[in-house]
């Protein structure tokens, strides 16, 4: 397809010999008219015939294999929860892209620098508001919406064999969402903050032989401290984000390549 | 379904584009629904207002025009589906 002008379908002529009122008349014209002039049309068709070349090349998912889309099961609303907190962690991750330009994980000064920048998020920042609500409510549905994932995966048996190893890969995955929900609890560094954050490493030091090295590792210390709110940052914006994108896309492919598993 | 194309991309696009300006008039001759009712220029806030339902009609019209396979409310379609 190109954008050479083709055999083209008479507009006029057809307008003509239609049974049209005057004003179905005038809007088909100047439609026609700004049709002839701004070729939009023409390279919107340009990108669907791309879209449909490019999927032409891609290996068939199980779902197009055996022609699943016919299936009712398939549009079950509980099904689509998976996407649903795929959805919730990508506009979690925009969002908190954005909120990242404003915080500074500092505990100096008194409120804290990290507070302060919160405090001027909420109140003086365009947009702020509704960024980190934003954020927190994309973080709420995507802790929920996962849970109920896995309840839905259990209670139809969609994790029995061959799934096992993505069974498993969703653990993982659910347990690491809640790391990153609550390090990103722990980054306003207000009193809430700062006591899960006490509790947090008690827990750690309640762990038998390794718990004063997993306290250490975790939160920089045995008290809280810069180390400790630095520490959760780090995890919250570099590491987990690295960590948790791949096994999502690979949790993904694994149920793109062997298909949704049929309710029985 | 060449001319359903170019008015469902042309009925949509100057919908969307008057029914936004009309909301950004609205809002400017309003200063953003904050003016006291002496102070709004009248003029704009009928121009937003008109230029919002004029954005509803042209998108409400395009509904009109269907293509072959689309079905019609009365009667069939308004094109063959030959050309597609």
């Amino acid at each position: 397809m190109s954008l050479e002008k083709k055999d083209e379908h008479d507009h006029r002529g057809w307008i003509q010999k239609r049974d049209l009122t005057p004003v179905e008349k005038g809007y088909l014209m100047v439609l026609v008219y700004l049709d002839r002039r701004l070729r939009i049309v023409d390279y919107l068709e340009l990108l669907e015939d791309l879209y449909y070349k490019v999927n032409m090349q891609m290996p068939k998912s199980h779902t197009e294999q055996y022609n699943l889309d016919n299936k009712f099961w398939y549009w079950y609303p509980l099904y689509a929860l998976g996407s649903f907190s795929t959805i919730a962690y990508v506009v979690a991750a925009l969002s908190g892209a954005l909120l990242g330009f404003y915080y500074a994980p500092a505990t100096t000064g008194d409120p804290s620098g990290a507070y302060n920048q919160i405090v001027f998020i909420m109140t003086d920042l365009n947009f702020g508001f509704m960024l980190r609500s934003i954020h927190r409510w994309a973080a709420q549905v995507m802790v929920a919406a996962v849970f109920l994932h896995m309840l839905r995966v259990y209670f139809t048996g969609a994790y029995k064999e061959p799934r096992e190893l993505n069974w498993i890969l969703g653990i993982v995955l659910i347990s690491l969402t809640m790391v990153f929900g609550y390090t990103g609890y722990l980054l306003p560094w207000d009193q809430l903050a700062f006591w899960a954050g006490q509790i947090g490493v008690e827990m750690s030091l309640s762990i038998p032989l390794a718990g004063e090295w997993v306290a250490q590792l975790l939160f920089g210390g045995f008290t809280l401290s810069q180390a400790t709110l630095q520490r959760m940052y780090i995890l919250h914006v570099f590491l987990l984000p690295f960590i948790v994108t791949t096994l999502i896309a690979v949790h993904i492919g694994i149920v793109w390549m062997q298909g949704i598993a049929e309710p029985h | 379904m060449r001319l359903y194309k170019t008015v469902t991309v042309f009925a949509t696009l100057i919908a969307m584009v008057a029914v936004i300006l009309g909301f950004v008039a609205l809002d400017v001759a309003t200063n953003r629904a904050q003016a006291s009712p002496d102070e709004v220029n009248v003029v704009l806030a009928l121009a937003g207002l008109g230029s919002i339902v004029l954005g509803a009609f042209v998108y409400a019209f395009s509904t009109r025009f269907r293509t072959a396979g689309m079905g019609k409310s009365k009667d069939e379609s308004d094109e063959g589906s030959g050309n597609g």
